[in-house]
C-alpha cells in the first residue's frame, strides 16, 4: 500500500527523497520503498523519517479508516 | 584442475572473506537497514544456488559416469557470486548509502564481458577435443561480467528516472 502521507509531507517541507534520505541517514531508494509501499520500515527509521518532518508516528504511519 | 590448485584457490577465497568481513576501517561501506535485509536475502539465495548445484555436480557425477570438469566447480561458485551481486544491483543494495550506481563501471564490465566473449567463442570453434564443462568457468565468467554490467548500467538509468530532484 503506497504511503502518499509520507510523500505529501516530504513535499510540504519541500524536501526532495534524497534531501529525507540524508537528514535520515537511508539510502534514497529506502525513502522511495517506503513512499511505494514496497518496504515496511522499523519503529526506529518509522520515528527518524517523523522527526524529520516535524510529524507523529499517526500522521504518517497509521492507516486511515 | 588438480585438486591441490582447487585447495589453494579455496584458501585464497577464505582469505579474501575473512578480510572482508572483518574489515572495519575507513573503508567500510555504511548500508541501511533495508540494505541490510536485501544483502542477507541475497546470500541466502546465493547460498542454496551453489549448494543445489553442487549437489547436482555431485549426483551426475557418481550416476551417469559423466565425467565432469573440475572447472564446473569454479563456474558454479561464479554462478552463486552472479545470484548474489545481481539481487543486490536490482534492490540498491549493492553500494552503500549515498553512493549513486557509477554507470561507468557497468559500461567497463559489458566490455570486458563482451571481449572475453570474443576469446570464449573462438576457443569453441578452434578447439576439437572439448569435454563437458572445459570451458564453464571463463563462459560463467563472460555471464557474470555482462549480466551485472547490464544490471549496474539499468539500475543508475532506473534511479535517475525515479529520482524527484
Amino acid at each position: 500500500m503506497k504511503n502518499l502521507k509520507l510523500k505529501a509531507a516530504r513535499a510540504g517541507k519541500d524536501l526532495s527523497q534524497e534531501d529525507l534520505a540524508q537528514l535520515v541517514g537511508v539510502s534514497r531508494q529506502t525513502i522511495s520503498a517506503i513512499e511505494k509501499g514496497n518496504y515496511n520500515p522499523s519503529v526506529n527509521l518509522c520515528i527518524g523519517i517523523c522527526q524529520a518532518l516535524d510529524k507523529t508516528l499517526d500522521d504518517l504511519f497509521w492507516p486511515d479508516n | 584442475m588438480e585438486l591441490g590448485d582447487l585447495f589453494f584457490y579455496g584458501v585464497l577465497v577464505a582469505i579474501f572473506v575473512v578480510i572482508l568481513f572483518t574489515n572495519k576501517g575507513k573503508t567500510k561501506v555504511k548500508y541501511d537497514e533495508r540494505q541490510e535485509m536485501i544483502r542477507n536475502r541475497s546470500y541466502k539465495y546465493g547460498w542454496y544456488t551453489v549448494n543445489l548445484f553442487l549437489l547436482a555436480y555431485v549426483f551426475v557425477n557418481n550416476n551417469f559416469n559423466a565425467k565432469l570438469d573440475t572447472n564446473i566447480i569454479l563456474a558454479i561458485v561464479i554462478f552463486g557470486a552472479l545470484v548474489v551481486t545481481f539481487y543486490q544491483i536490482l534492490k540498491s543494495a549493492y553500494f552503500g548509502i549515498g553512493k549513486k550506481y557509477p554507470a561507468i563501471f557497468g559500461w567497463l564490465m559489458l566490455i570486458v564481458g563482451l571481449m572475453n566473449a570474443v576469446v570464449v567463442i573462438q576457443q569453441f570453434r578452434l578447439s576439437h577435443d572439448l569435454e563437458i564443462g572445459n570451458m564453464a568457468c571463463s563462459t560463467m565468467l563472460v555471464v557474470f561480467l555482462v549480466v551485472d554490467g547490464l544490471a549496474i548500467i539499468y539500475r543508475q538509468y532506473h534511479d535517475r528516472r525515479e529520482s524527484d530532484k
